[in-house]
């Protein structure tokens, strides 16, 4: 019994002396990398730019010496891919870098048009790396510009995108929020193209580099959601804004609030109308060989404003109100299915709906889907649209003004 | 490699022991064990003489020699012989000396007849009984009693007059109970055999005594209910005691360590109280109850791992809230185990579990930090471990304070410095807020032990390490037996009728089941139908 | 005789087939040849696991008292029956490396790149060293507690999963994509050897059973019970991930698991599920080490299984690190030579012919043919 005691603590206490501590990693010795940017460099390389925390100056607690400096600081490396690039970096940070808190990824326009195929690999791969990870593009720059500037509310730039996609996507309706998994489904899917949200920067693109720029009340650069990117395959081919965007969104049951202006009484845009809930389903339907869609939408919402003269408290008004904004969702949903089949990319992932429902038609037409059959295809666009109160007023105060009775 | 086993073997060679002291030739030394006589003398100066000599004329062993009776052939020598401080007075001056010098008790008795008619008609004490060897002499007179010799006889009475000062049943001061009674065993064996009894007032409670320590003779007494404990249990424990073969008992620590089932294990297999109502408790459930004279903590057999978790104040406080602090507590043992170490692993192994922003924070923390983290975490808990050892030298007013606050205000001091990060000082101090959450202190120093080895593992190997070593304490704590019930019951092996008052505790009026493995005759607790309601008739 | 003087309730035995099936089953991807619908083709291989599972136990009580590796001498003669048994030792000691091969390269992948195989399965060897030692009550009280925490883990994890609105019942569609032949195929010639096929290693624990009666119940009740667990966190992983990551992913359920985002705050929370993972892999392989112990023990009449227990460990250990060169090699082996060389003979065939024989045997044996019913 004491023999084997003596020879397991023997055994034991040279394992100490074995251990590197092969996995462990000092805190002090990581650079957290919170999001990473990704362009073609000017000799056909990867171009990775990553935007570290800087732990001193955006971390809570109360430091002694709190001179603020910037909380991000930016890096970047060359390679031939991804993970070489962010070796290559190595050369420039004094520590290890560290992606597991990373959380968005930004690909510059220039790549985006060239095909985004590859990188996806290492993000997937990685077992550091996020599946969960935003992807945006960075529209009319590089990503790597995009990286380098500060924002003012968000201490960190990295979080002010992810939550500008957020709330833009769910309370307004033109921005797309695409994490790295439904990034890389929807491009080994042959039911669905890629779209991805674009940011870009409004002011000057120099500035903002800075923490002291970031003092002023009206920041001199500002990263904004700008339009959403449309993917052919893995090439980028074109932009949607506006309405045709929220058209888009409409479809892929993501709208959770939004303003739908609608025409009345021969005024342009005159109303608005609060969406507070939106469901949308998509049926996909085969008769006799020839395929066909159906998109309903049901939204519930307020009057929030209106510029004309309304009785918000006939009910009888209201219904006709109602049948206004029917038309008008209508009427986005069909200009963004209309921009699609010119453009002959099913962005709605109407594709995945018969491969769903019909898998043996879909694994007929599947080859030819994007190209023929989907420019074809006989889209119906149902709307139910219902206006249930008007906040707190019921008629506008210049009722009488503008010749209401 | 005969080299090597010659070398482990000279390190592990056993002494061999010398029997019992004796060397060859020596002289004798007077004790009592190794008189040359056995059994009493006739004579009274020869037995007076034989009591000074084997006592070294100790100045507190009383001899009192006076006359007794008045008649024919008396009056007759006697002895009074009794320990001072040991005995209670009055009884032994009203009661013994007064028989004795009454002389009108001992009219017509012939002389042969002196000693039974003194042990059956005039010493009017409570118990009496025959003494005739040296032995029983001494233990008789050294246990409180007084011994009665008589000229002319071999033989001597010893009169139960124990007394002496003990301490008064008082609070409890190590198991506080808010609701329940708080009498608190004390050092006389007698006065918590009493107290026991009281609360089980029951024939089957059967007390067995023996002696146990070759040179502190420690009076020991086992009590169970005869019929609900196991019987294989009671012989084993009863074989255990009488093996016991040392020189001093002084607590019951001592005996613990005698008869537990693995000494070198982190966990105790015996359970002890201060409270008569906890090891009453316990004897309802089949378990057996050691009381040794001496000690305020009484031993029950079997002990279960859970058992450490339960407090008295459990069973009598409302359902809901003792069973959300029931599992409070094994929640607090765990973390008070693998805190430090879940911290080690999370900040230099996992660092993306932790939410961004509080990695951050901790990195920055960690920036001004010479250390690594694991040097860090063991100086801190080694500090912390220091102050509480500190805390409970000083009196009681300052000691708690000293403990908790003291660690908290040095880390402060730590942080100030340069030397420790913030969030180190909260991990300890949190996990040492743990370990004084747990009920039994036996319990909470397993788990301050096992705290550092995992630290250690986690340090190398990060979390994986933290559930090897988890994982190897479980397999431990299933491999324990205490006297033969497994230790994890009734979790493992699943006894699903026992969990009833495990984690949780079922209200009081549910069917109530002894614990299967412990106790012999399953008979149901309580009654059919005892859960209450209010009465059908509204007034 | 059994080997070692133990005795196990039907409760134990039922909790112990349990974690022995879900071991490794829900970590490594099951059934792919039949893709979305795997989970359909692993309930099927219950059905199938449960006729097998009738074959062990009726074998067991033509020879209640023995180890499998007695009567099988006594079946087939001592002889071939001793090559009979050698075999399975053999056989027990390379599934157990196996496993643990699989389990240390899990841990590799994911969180230790950087540290070496040898010292992430030494480590698993000695506390399943310690486990064997203690014997099987012991496994089995462990077993007990763990089963608890392992399920309390998985519905933890599958809870998230729907508060981060990660699952998608759409995934689950089309359903029978490719008709029910794929489906049949992977049921048949991969689950019911990997997993359920494997409760043969039973044989050598079901002596140490307290009471036979309701045993065979038990230990298919047990079955079903894991298949019905394993088929679920099957398609939760896949309404979790989607087809194509699903194919791609050596660990399914890991990559499930790193989906789970509530809320911002319990996000990345894999380490948990390492915890659910370590409970698995290490059931499955310290009861193959443990019935290869006995198995030897037995074989070898030695007077206790302790003493075989440190060497048997560092076979094992040494044994893991060198069946493969990589992992997918290892996993290839196991998919396509093991199936056809060792799981179907020594899980499937010569227990139907050694139950054949021993109902010949015993034919005029009128106490055995009134066997306890249940």
């Amino acid at each position: 019994m004491r023999k084997q005691i003596l020879l397991w603590l023997c055994l034991m206490l040279t394992v100490p002396s074995l251990a590197g501590c092969w996995s462990s990693r000092e805190l002090t010795n990581i650079a957290f990398v919170i999001a990473i940017g990704i362009d073609k460099s000017e000799d056909n390389r990867y171009l990775l730019t990553m935007q570290i925390m800087n732990p001193r100056n955006s971390a809570s607690v109360q430091q002694a010496s709190s001179s603020k400096g910037s909380p991000v600081n930016v890096y970047t490396g060359h390679g031939n891919t991804i993970v070489e690039a962010a070796r290559e970096a190595m050369g420039h940070i004094s520590r290890e870098l560290y992606f597991s808190h990373a959380n968005l990824v930004v690909i510059g326009e220039d790549l985006a048009r060239e095909g985004v195929l590859e990188i996806f690999d290492r993000l997937e791969r990685s077992p550091q790396f996020r599946r969960t990870s935003f992807v945006v593009i960075a529209k009319d720059m590089r990503a790597t510009d995009l990286l380098k500037i500060l924002t003012p509310i968000d201490q960190i730039p990295a979080n002010k995108i992810i939550k500008t996609i957020k709330f833009s996507e769910s309370l307004w309706g033109e921005a797309i929020k695409k994490d790295v998994k439904e990034a890389i489904d929807e491009l080994s899917s042959s039911g669905k193209q890629l779209t991805l949200t674009g940011f870009s920067i409004e002011g000057n693109k120099r500035n903002g580099r800075n923490a002291t720029d970031m003092e002023e009340t009206f920041v001199p650069s500002r990263i904004i959601s700008d339009k959403i990117g449309v993917f052919n395959n893995d090439r980028l081919i074109d932009w949607i804004g506006g309405e045709t965007a929220r058209g888009f969104l409409w479809t892929q049951n993501r709208i959770k609030s939004t303003i739908v202006n609608f025409d009345w009484a021969n005024h342009k845009e005159a109303v608005s109308y609060r969406v507070v809930r939106s469901k949308t389903g998509t049926k996909a339907e085969l008769s006799n060989g020839r395929p066909s869609v159906t998109v309903s939408v049901k939204v519930e919402g307020n009057i929030g404003e209106t510029h004309v003269p309304l009785d918000l408290w006939d009910p009888a008004e209201l219904v006709k109100l109602q049948e206004a904004i029917r038309k008008e969702i209508r009427k986005e949903i069909l200009k963004s299915v209309e921009f699609a089949k010119e453009k002959k990319v099913d962005i709605f992932g109407f594709g995945e709906y018969f491969y769903s429902d019909t898998p043996k038609y879909w694994k007929k037409v599947k080859k030819e889907w994007n190209q023929k059959i989907f420019p074809e295809l006989e889209v119906n666009v149902r709307v139910d649209a219902y206006i249930r109160r008007s906040d707190l007023r019921t008629k506008p105060y210049f009722y009488r003004m503008k010749g209401g009775e | 490699m005969a080299l090597w086993s010659a070398f482990f073997n000279k390190l592990i060679k056993n002494k061999q022991r010398k029997p019992n002291g004796m060397k060859n030739g020596a002289v004798r030394s007077g004790r009592a064990d190794d008189l040359e006589k056995k059994y009493l003398d006739k004579r009274l100066e020869a037995n007076i003489q034989t009591i000074k000599e084997t006592t070294g004329n100790s100045s507190d062993i009383i001899i009192r020699v006076l006359e007794a009776g008045k008649g024919s052939h008396f009056p007759i020598q006697a002895a009074v012989v009794m320990a001072d401080g040991l005995t209670d007075y009055a009884t032994v001056s009203d009661f013994i000396i007064e028989s004795l010098l009454n002389e009108q008790l001992f009219e017509d008795i012939p002389k042969e007849k002196v000693l039974t008619v003194l042990e059956k008609k005039i010493l009017s004490v409570t118990n009496v009984k025959v003494i005739k060897e040296w032995n029983e002499l001494f233990n008789s007179v050294l246990s409180g009693e007084t011994v009665v010799l008589v000229d002319g006889t071999d033989q001597a009475l010893g009169a139960g007059t124990r007394g002496g000062k003990t301490r008064n049943v008082t609070d409890a001061n190590t198991e506080v109970s808010i609701r329940g009674p708080k009498e608190s065993f004390t050092e006389s064996i007698r006065d918590n055999t009493a107290l026991i009894r009281r609360r089980i007032c029951n024939p089957n409670l059967w007390l067995e005594s023996m002696k146990i320590g070759k040179e502190t003779k420690t009076n020991v007494g086992i009590m169970y209910i005869k019929g609900i404990a196991n019987d294989d249990i009671i012989e084993e424990v009863k074989t255990r005691l009488r093996r016991i073969d040392t020189d001093s008992i002084l607590d019951s620590g001592i005996i613990e360590q005698f008869i537990e089932d693995e000494t070198f294990s982190v966990f105790p297999t015996i359970f002890y109280s201060e409270r008569p109502d906890t090891i009453a408790a316990n004897l309802l459930e089949g378990r057996i109850a050691i009381i040794i004279d001496g000690s305020p903590f009484v031993l029950t057999v079997p002990a279960l791992f859970i058992e450490f978790f339960q407090t008295a104040d459990d069973y009598y406080t409302r359902v809901d809230i003792s069973n959300a602090i029931r599992m409070l507590r094994i929640l607090v043992f765990f973390v008070s185990m693998i805190a430090p170490a879940t911290y080690v692993a999370l900040t230099n192994f996992h660092q993306e579990m932790v939410p961004t922003q509080l990695i951050i924070t901790i990195a920055a923390q960690r920036e001004a930090i010479p250390f690594p983290a694991i040097v860090e975490a063991v100086l801190m808990e080694l500090t912390f471990e220091i102050l509480r050892e500190a805390g409970l030298r000083l009196p009681k007013t300052i000691g708690q304070a000293v403990s908790i606050v003291g660690a908290l205000v040095m880390g402060q001091a730590a942080v100030q410095a340069g030397l420790v990060s913030p969030m180190m000082v909260i991990v300890v101090a949190v996990t040492g807020i743990a370990s004084f959450a747990t009920p039994s202190y036996s319990i909470a120093i397993s788990a301050r032990l096992i705290r550092f080895a995992l630290m250690i593992i986690s340090s190398i190997i990060g979390f994986y390490g933290i559930i090897i070593g988890v994982m190897f304490i479980t397999i431990h704590l299933c491999s324990l037996r205490s006297f033969g019930v497994p230790y994890m019951a009734p979790f493992a092996p699943l006894i699903v009728k026992n969990l009833g008052d495990t984690v949780i505790r079922m209200p009081a009026w549910k069917k109530d089941i002894r614990p299967k493995l412990i106790s012999q005759n399953n008979i149901e607790r309580t009654g059919e139908d005892q859960r209450p309601k209010p009465p059908d008739k509204k007034r | 005789m059994t080997v070692e003087e133990a005795k196990i309730d039907r409760l134990q035995l039922f909790l112990l087939i349990l974690l022995f099936e879900l071991g490794t089953a829900i970590v490594i991807p099951l059934g792919t040849d039949a893709g979305r619908d795997a989970w359909l083709a692993v309930l099927l291989g219950t059905l199938g696991g449960a006729v097998l599972f009738f074959v062990y136990y009726q074998l067991f009580l033509f020879y209640p008292d023995q180890v499998f590796s007695s009567y099988v001498q006594r079946i087939a003669g001592k002889l071939a029956g001793g090559i009979i048994a050698y075999v399975y030792i053999l056989y027990f000691l390379y599934t157990a490396a196996r496993d643990l091969r699989v389990f240390g390269e899990f841990l590799l992948s994911t969180f230790y790149p950087e540290t070496p195989l040898f010292i992430i399965n030494a480590l698993m060897i000695v506390v399943i060293m310690y486990a064997a030692k203690n014997g099987i009550e012991v496994i089995a009280r462990t077993g007990a507690l763990n089963v608890f925490l392992l399920y309390l883990i998985t519905i933890f994890g599958i809870v998230l999963l729907f508060f981060s609105n990660a699952i998608d019942f759409h995934q689950l569609k089309p359903f029978l994509e490719n008709g029910f032949f794929p489906v049949l195929k992977s049921a048949f010639t991969e689950i019911l050897y990997m997993p359920f096929g494997e409760a043969v290693v039973f044989a050598f624990i079901f002596p140490y059973l307290n009471r036979r009666k309701g045993g065979r119940m038990i230990g298919i009740c047990a079955l079903i019970f894991s298949g019905l667990s394993i088929a679920l966190t099957m398609a939760v992983n896949l309404c979790a991930l989607g087809m194509t990551a699903m194919k791609n992913t050596p660990f399914p359920l890991l990559a499930a698991i790193k989906e789970i985002n509530v809320m911002e705050f319990l996000q990345r929370l894999d380490v948990i599920f390492l915890i659910s993972l370590f409970i698995g892999a290490f059931f499955k392989i310290a009861i193959y080490f443990y019935a290869s112990v006995i198995a030897i023990a037995d074989f070898f009449r030695l007077d206790s299984h302790r003493r075989a227990v440190y060497p048997i460990g560092v076979v094992t250990l040494i044994v893991s690190m060198m069946i493969a060169s990589n992992y997918p090699e290892h996993i290839r082996q196991g998919l396509k030579w093991e199936t056809l060389y060792l799981h179907l003979p020594l899980q499937v065939v010569v227990p139907i012919l050694l139950l054949l024989f021993a109902f010949w045997k015993n034919r005029n044996n009128k106490k055995i043919r009134k066997t306890p019913s249940g």
